[in-house]
């Protein structure tokens, strides 16, 4: 064929169009796209492609090349793990199961066509979506803060840089300097995140900077674990920690991230360092889906499904499903009752009833673990809570530092069953 | 027979705790042991137990139940029902599972050794 200019321009733009915007092709087989590799979307990815066992094409999508886990990020800030050992790549979901990992944004979502559109231009068709993206931040939840403001003051709670400044922060306070935590209105993630950070923060500063002061301003009166931290605090960090819950005016703060200042109910602090959490909402795709109602994307308990789409999953800290906290654990045990729905609705194979469990552990210094659990049921109206257990005050020592052993299994167990 | 009435070393492992470590303080009648379970409707709940079991290699704090006889994954999860074992993640996840659940899980865990 010759190849005339017009020819040239009609190819290469034709070519361009399927570089930017490569529809994948129908293969035959059933698509599952999963949007967020975190503790919920990595463990459905993995366990519908290893139960499928090829039956399912399933494409994960996610813009990190490296996952650094919340869960223990608090544990890097008190010294007890590197931020390496909290990182965590894609390769064995591709190399061992056949996912197609996709290192790209979802941004946009066509409920009647079933396709995803990605930052990067592609589109991604499916018979079932996943979406698990965590928690985004409510603007103006936290006066005088924004993202702009989130190198003076973290959030850190996407982990990763984000920690790693925090942490950084921290140990760059004067002797005696004063470091304060703006603490999240209910429901956020990780409901004893704040409190274990709290802690580990103590711990990082009793050896480093003693003389150092910490300030809590809260909007809540009461928080998960509450009678065990601050029993924890009272032995290990004795005179260190100010926790003003909203009794005392801690929901009625502003920041000025320039000036370093924090105002509580009216009285200005100056501080050394800053944790500012804001108020949190499901991850904007979410929104973007249409599959919100409020800041959370409400979901029938039996499968994990979107009450606005049956096509669409909703896992982990973005979903509203009734009693369970938003923590990795739940993700995780979300995503396995998520998975099983999918690959029943597409290849036919048996669903069982859903049962869902959880438990947190936190670290408050060395060896002195505590935790909480509960398992659940499907009920037609939500997850419903069956039964529970919290550690007690007052534990023996030895118990406490077999809980923050039985928590490094754990995280080892929940990261493989992510990502190995 | 509750742990503390037992001699020292096996109270040390109950109590440190959750180790599947056969100590037969129960009793538990042949048709209970001789259920039959569904390993399919077992894979599906030992998904809950991988959060913290790895299922290669094991990891300090929480023991590996891989290679674990069917008989002692079924006294085991029985003992932590009854509360004879003490730790109580595995007495709330126990609690709930029925003696065919037991089984279903027993049988799915023998296939992997
Ligand atoms: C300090 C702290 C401590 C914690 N400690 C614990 C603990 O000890 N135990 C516990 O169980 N939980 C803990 N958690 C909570 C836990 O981290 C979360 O509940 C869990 O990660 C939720 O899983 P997820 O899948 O919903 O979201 P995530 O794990 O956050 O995953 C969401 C993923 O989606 C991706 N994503 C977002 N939007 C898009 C998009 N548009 N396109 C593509 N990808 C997208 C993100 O990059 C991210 O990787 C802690 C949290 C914090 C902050």
């Amino acid at each position: 064929m010759k190849l005339d200019r017009r020819n040239f321009i009609g190819s290469s733009a034709a070519i361009a169009a399927a570089l930017t915007a490569p529809t994948v092709m129908a293969s035959g087989k059933p698509r599952v796209v999963v949007v967020g590799g975190g503790a919920g979307g990595a463990t459905a990815a993995r366990y519908i492609a290893k139960d499928s066992k090829g039956a399912i094409d399933v494409t994960l999508v996610e813009p990190t090349r490296s996952y650094y886990t919340c869960f223990f990020s608090n544990l890097y800030i008190g010294g007890f793990r590197t931020l390496d050992s909290i990182g965590h790549s894609y390769g064995n979901l591709a190399t061992e199961y056949g996912i197609n990992v996709v290192h790209d944004w979802a941004v946009g979502i066509d409920r009647g066509a079933k396709t995803v559109s990605l930052a990067g231009g592609s589109t991604l068709n499916y018979d079932r979506l996943i979406l698990s993206p965590g928690i985004d931040f409510i603007d103006g939840s936290v006066e005088g803060w924004t993202i702009n403001a989130q190198n003076k003051m973290p959030h850190a709670y996407k982990a990763g840089s984000q920690t790693e400044l925090l942490k950084a922060q921290i140990e760059a306070m004067p002797q005696g300097g004063i470091f304060a935590m703006v603490a999240p209105p209910n429901p956020y993630r990780c409901p004893p995140g704040p409190y274990e950070r709290i802690s580990m923060t103590a711990h990082l500063l009793k050896a480093k900077n003693p003389t150092a002061k910490i300030i809590v301003a809260d909007p809540k009166p009461k928080f998960s674990k509450m009678g065990l931290f601050q029993e924890g605090w009272g032995n290990h960090y004795s005179g260190m920690i100010d926790w003003i819950g909203s009794e005392f005016g801690g929901g009625n703060v502003s920041v000025d991230p320039d000036a370093m200042t924090v105002t509580i109910d009216g009285e200005v602090t100056k501080v050394d360092a800053c944790n500012v959490i804001p108020a949190m909402k499901a991850g904007r795709i979410c929104e973007i889906a249409g599959i919100t109602e409020g800041n959370w994307a409400p979901v029938s308990g039996h499968t994990m499904q979107s009450r606005i789409d049956e096509n669409i999953h909703v896992l982990g800290d973005a979903s509203a499903q009734g009693d369970m906290p938003k923590s990795g654990y739940s993700a995780n045990s979300q995503a396995k009752v998520a998975a099983m729905a999918v690959r029943g609705a597409l290849t036919g194979s048996k669903v069982f009833p859903a049962k869902f469990s959880n438990t947190c552990w936190s670290l408050i210094d060395t060896n002195d673990g505590v935790k909480v659990g509960a398992t659940y049921e499907a009920t037609d109206e939500k997850i419903a809570k069956i039964d529970g257990f919290v550690s007690k005050t007052g534990e023996a020592a030895d118990l406490r530092k077999a809980t923050y052993e039985e928590s490094i299994g754990w995280y080892s167990g929940i990261t493989a069953d992510m990502f190995s | 027979m509750p742990c503390h009435l037992k001699g020292i070393l096996t109270a040390i492992v109950c109590f440190f705790y959750s180790g599947l470590v056969y100590s037969a303080e129960i009793e538990l009648p042949a048709e209970i042991l001789n259920i039959v379970g569904d390993p399919e409707y077992g894979e599906y709940l030992a998904s809950d137990c991988k959060t913290c079991h790895k299922v290669e290699g094991s990891a300090p704090g929480v023991p590996s139940i891989i290679g674990v006889s069917k008989r002692d994954i079924i006294i085991a999860l029985h003992e932590y029902k009854q509360k004879v074992r003490k730790n109580p993640v595995m007495q709330m996840m126990a609690k709930r599972l029925s003696n065919e659940e037991i089984a279903a899980l027993a049988a799915y865990f023998e296939g992997l050794n």
